[in-house]
C-alpha cells in the first residue's frame, strides 16, 4: 500500500486559503476490503460543514422559598414552605454559603433547574438565590404578651437581671 | 435519683414523666444544653414535683440568653418573614417555660472545672463544657444576636458531658457535644484516671459533626470500654443517626437503640424530592423500644437491659 500525503501545514494557512484545496489522494495497491477500488479522494474536514451546536438550555422545574435557621458544621438545618407549610431540612451547607446565605432566618430561593447540555444530556440541579442580603435584616421583636412578660420577671427574679 | 434532659414520649409508649417519677426524690434536673427535644419533659418536673434539690445547667447568663432571644429576632423583608416568627416564638416559649420555672431552686452551673458531685454513693463527672468555652459561647451568642445578619451558633455547644461512676463502672452521657467539645472530654477523662466507660448515650443522636471519624483523630469512642462498651442511641430523625456514625458504633459498642438506626423517620425522609446528595427532612425517627435499663452494681458489674441493634433490624419492620 502506498499513501500520499500533503506536506503539514499550520491551521491558520490552510483557513486562510477560500479556495478549496485540490485534496489528496489516497492509492491503494493491495487491500482486500476495498478490492476494486483504485483510488480515494479525501478533503480537509473544513471542507465540510460540522453538525450544528445545540445551546444548552435551562428549564425551571419548581421553585421553593424558605430561610436558614442554623449552622449544623457540612449541614444548614432549613425550612423550606410548601403548600403554606413548613417543612425542615438539612441542606448541604456548601451551595448556600456560596451563594451568599449565611445569617440566621435570611430567606432564599431555590429552583430545581433543568439543565440540557449541547450533547443532549439531562442533569438536575438546583440555584440558590437570597432573597435579602444579610445586611438587610431588621429585629422583629416577638409580641410581650402578660404572660411572656410574666416569666421573663420570674427569670430575671430567679437569675439576676440580663445585660442589655 | 436525678433526671438528665427529657423529653415527652411522642407515641405514649411510657409513662408521663411525673407518673415515672412518682413520689420519689429528685436530687438534681439536669438541662445539659437548652434545646426542645432535651428539656420540653423537664418543665412538669420543675413545676410541679415537690421534692427537686437542685437546677443543673450550663448556661452562664441564662437571663441574658432569653431576654435576647426575646428581643432580638433578626428577620427580613420576605414572604417567609412569618414562619421565621413563628419559629422563633415556639424556641422563645420552651426557654420561657423552662426557666420560669426554676424559681426558687439552688442552680449548679456545670463545666469540666467543677469538682464531681457525689450523691448517694454514685460520683458524677463532669468532663465538659471547658468553662471558657461555655462562656465564650454564651458571649458570642449575645453578640451575634444584638447585630444584624449573622450566623447565630448552635446551642449544642453547650452540652454538658456527664460521666457517672459508680462500682467502678463509668457511663458517660454525652448529651448533644460535638466533635470540639470530645477532646477537651478526653482530656478531663485521662487526667482524672477514670475508667473506660461501659455504657455511653451516643452524643447528638449519632451525628457526623460530633463523632470525628478522620484516621488518627480521637473521638467519644475513646473514651469506651473496648471490650464491653454498650452504645444506646437515642431517637434521632431522618440524618441522624449518620450512616457511617452507626457503622462505627455498630462495630465498636453493643448497640442499642431507642429508634432504629437504618430507617425509620416517620413519612418520607425526603418529602420534596430534592435531588441533592445530603438533603434530607428533619423528621423524627421511629422508637422502636421505649424504655432501656442500665444497672450498675457496687460489684462492678452491670446489667443492661433492652433489645440490641440486630434483634432490632431482624425484627424490624422496614
Amino acid at each position: 500500500m502506498s499513501v500520499e500525503v500533503l506536506p503539514y501545514a499550520r491551521r491558520e494557512d490552510i483557513f486562510k486559503s477560500e479556495a478549496p484545496s485540490p485534496g489528496t489522494t489516497i492509492r491503494y495497491t493491495s487491500h482486500d476490503y476495498v478490492r476494486g477500488i483504485e483510488s480515494l479522494r479525501v478533503r480537509p474536514a473544513r471542507d465540510v460543514k460540522p453538525p450544528r451546536k445545540r445551546q444548552p438550555t435551562e428549564k425551571i422545574l419548581r421553585r421553593f422559598e424558605g430561610f436558614l435557621v442554623e449552622d449544623e458544621g457540612e449541614d444548614y438545618r432549613v425550612v423550606f414552605i410548601e403548600d403554606g407549610l413548613p417543612v425542615e431540612y438539612y441542606m448541604p451547607s456548601s451551595p448556600l454559603r456560596k451563594a451568599g446565605i449565611t445569617a440566621s432566618n435570611q430567606p432564599f430561593q431555590v429552583d430545581e433547574v433543568e439543565i440540557e447540555s449541547a450533547s443532549g444530556r439531562v442533569v438536575v440541579g438546583y440555584s440558590f438565590t437570597p432573597m435579602a442580603k444579610p445586611s438587610d435584616a431588621f429585629n422583629d421583636a416577638i409580641e410581650l404578651t402578660d404572660e411572656r412578660r410574666r416569666k421573663l420577671n420570674a427569670i430575671f427574679e430567679r437569675f439576676g437581671k440580663a445585660k442589655v | 435519683m436525678g433526671i438528665v434532659d427529657a423529653h415527652p414520649s411522642a407515641e405514649k409508649t411510657r409513662p408521663q414523666i411525673l407518673d415515672l417519677v412518682g413520689k420519689r426524690k429528685v436530687h438534681f434536673v439536669c438541662l445539659t444544653h437548652p434545646h426542645a427535644d432535651h428539656g420540653v419533659d423537664l418543665i412538669p418536673i420543675l413545676r410541679n414535683h415537690r421534692a427537686v434539690d437542685e437546677f443543673w445547667h450550663t448556661n452562664s447568663d441564662i437571663s441574658s440568653f432569653v431576654y435576647h432571644c426575646l428581643t432580638e429576632r433578626p428577620n427580613y423583608p420576605s414572604p417567609v418573614r412569618e414562619f421565621v416568627n413563628r419559629l422563633a416564638d415556639g424556641w422563645a416559649d420552651f426557654l420561657l417555660d423552662l426557666y420560669s420555672s426554676v424559681r426558687g431552686l439552688p442552680e449548679r452551673k456545670l463545666h469540666s472545672n467543677v469538682q464531681p458531685i457525689e450523691i448517694a454513693g454514685v460520683r458524677i463527672w463532669i468532663l465538659g463544657p471547658e468553662e471558657q468555652q461555655a462562656k465564650q459561647f454564651v458571649e458570642t451568642y449575645l453578640k451575634r444576636a444584638s447585630g444584624v445578619g449573622k450566623l447565630l451558633p448552635s446551642p449544642n455547644l453547650l452540652s454538658a458531658i456527664l460521666a457517672i461512676e459508680y462500682g467502678g463502672c463509668l457511663a458517660v452521657l454525652g448529651s448533644d457535644a460535638l466533635k470540639g467539645g470530645w477532646n477537651h472530654a478526653l482530656e478531663v477523662h485521662k487526667a482524672n484516671g477514670l475508667p473506660r466507660a461501659i455504657v455511653l448515650k451516643v452524643p447528638h443522636h449519632g451525628a457526623a459533626n460530633a463523632l470525628a471519624l478522620e484516621k488518627g483523630r480521637k473521638n467519644y469512642l475513646d473514651l469506651c470500654s473496648k471490650q464491653r462498651a454498650v452504645g444506646i442511641l437515642f431517637a434521632g430523625d431522618s440524618k441522624h443517626p449518620n450512616k457511617k456514625v452507626f457503622d462505627e458504633l455498630r462495630g465498636k459498642t453493643q448497640l442499642l437503640c431507642l429508634s432504629n438506626g437504618q430507617k425509620g423517620a416517620y413519612g418520607p425522609a425526603n418529602p420534596l424530592n430534592i435531588k441533592m446528595p445530603g438533603a434530607r427532612s428533619v423528621r423524627r425517627s421511629y422508637v422502636c423500644q421505649s424504655q432501656i435499663t442500665v444497672e450498675l452494681n457496687s460489684d462492678g458489674s452491670f446489667k443492661v437491659q433492652g433489645m440490641n441493634c440486630e434483634e432490632c433490624l431482624a425484627h424490624s419492620v422496614y
